[in-house]
């Protein structure tokens, strides 16, 4: 009986002391890589003009229309986003519209009428990069005569469907 | 009667050589031969072993930002799909062994996002009596121990650079993290 006991007591010593010894040959580091929201957008070619200078006899003025001057950039790592569009001119005298065409990363919305409240203007934007070109249309009629409107747009990549 | 029984009890010492306290000690003796002396070579061997086992010394961590300064070109470009750390981000050392031993590797992700891809690569020899090989590749961390270097007798201030592939918009905003654990064993 003391035999077995003391054989015990040293097959439990050894095995014991050779899980310490086995532990002590690891070692180890953390990686964390921490990604932070990204939502970016941003508008490539400057400045437009629209004139309006021209109709046909026994009819409103022609429509100003430019759809290669501007392009709007969007970059996003989170889902659920779209972008809308709002003029900081409260009471324009002609019409400005705006539309997204040849959209990439999302959905264009309908022609937006530019005023100073946020309207979709492309949806369904979730983790992705995309573009589209800006064509905007600037309308008068013969009765608001001469004048000029300037407008500051802004596009904004905000939440929503 | 009680004389005759009485006569061998009394003499009964006498005839006995060896006392039963002599008998035990005897015993004792041969337990002590036989279990404790080995009892004893083998604590003390080990403890030798476990004074003289290799081991190994992992200094560093990586914590890694990533946000809109990493796009490729700005709004409508991707993230920067690859990051590296210094080339002496990890110093890794090998003492306590007088042989040749094998460094493997391998990562527990706390959370990680599928894409990402994590690796690690040996930059300089460190320093020491012994040699080193291997590992100046980059090795993908996975989680399976991977031979990663090898070599012999101690190095220190082996360097090892870190790192990281399949960054994209895609990856959703949060804190990635894992271990990345490093085994020595002598071969």
């Amino acid at each position: 009986m003391r035999k077995l006991v003391v054989c015990l007591v040293v097959v439990g010593l050894v095995f014991g002391a050779s899980i310490l010894a086995m532990a002590a040959n690891t070692d180890n580091h953390t990686v964390t890589v921490q990604v932070q929201a990204i939502n970016e957008a941003a508008i490539s070619g400057g400045n437009i003009t629209l004139t309006i200078n021209t109709a046909s006899a026994g009819s409103e003025p022609d429509d100003a229309v430019d759809n290669t001057t501007c392009d709007l950039a969007w970059t996003t790592n989170q889902a659920t986003k779209k972008i809308t569009a709002e003029t900081d001119l409260a009471a324009p005298t002609f019409a400005l519209k705006v539309l997204a065409q040849n959209v990439t990363g999302g959905t264009a919305a309908a022609e937006v009428t530019l005023s100073t409240t946020a309207t979709d203007f492309v949806t369904g934007v979730a983790t992705t990069t995309g573009g589209c070109d800006l064509q905007y249309t600037a309308s008068a009629t013969a009765a608001q005569g001469t004048g000029s409107d300037v407008h500051t747009v802004t596009y904004t990549l905000t939440d929503g469907p | 009667v009680r004389l005759v029984k009485g006569g061998p009890q009394k003499v009964r010492p006498e005839k006995t050589p060896h006392p039963p306290p002599v008998r035990r000690k005897t015993n004792k003796m041969k337990i002590t031969t036989k279990f404790l002396i080995p009892l004893i070579i083998f604590v003390s061997i080990t403890i030798w072993e476990k004074i003289e086992a290799i081991d190994i010394t992992v200094t560093g961590d990586w914590f890694l930002t990533i946000d809109a300064s990493d796009l490729q070109a700005g709004a409508g470009s991707d993230l920067n799909p690859t990051y590296f750390t210094a080339t002496n981000q990890i110093l890794v050392d090998i003492i306590n062994t007088n042989t040749s031993w094998a460094v493997s590797v391998r990562g527990v992700a706390t959370n990680w996002y599928p894409n990402l891809r994590f690796g690690l690569r040996r930059t300089t020899n460190g320093i020491g009596p012994g040699s080193i090989s291997g590992g100046t590749s980059w090795l993908e961390v996975t989680d399976i121990d991977q031979q990663f270097f090898t070599g012999s007798l101690r190095r220190s201030n082996v360097c090892v650079q870190c790192g990281l592939t399949g960054v994209s918009v895609q990856v959703a905003p949060d804190t990635y993290s894992g271990t990345v654990i490093y085994t020595v064993t002598e071969i």
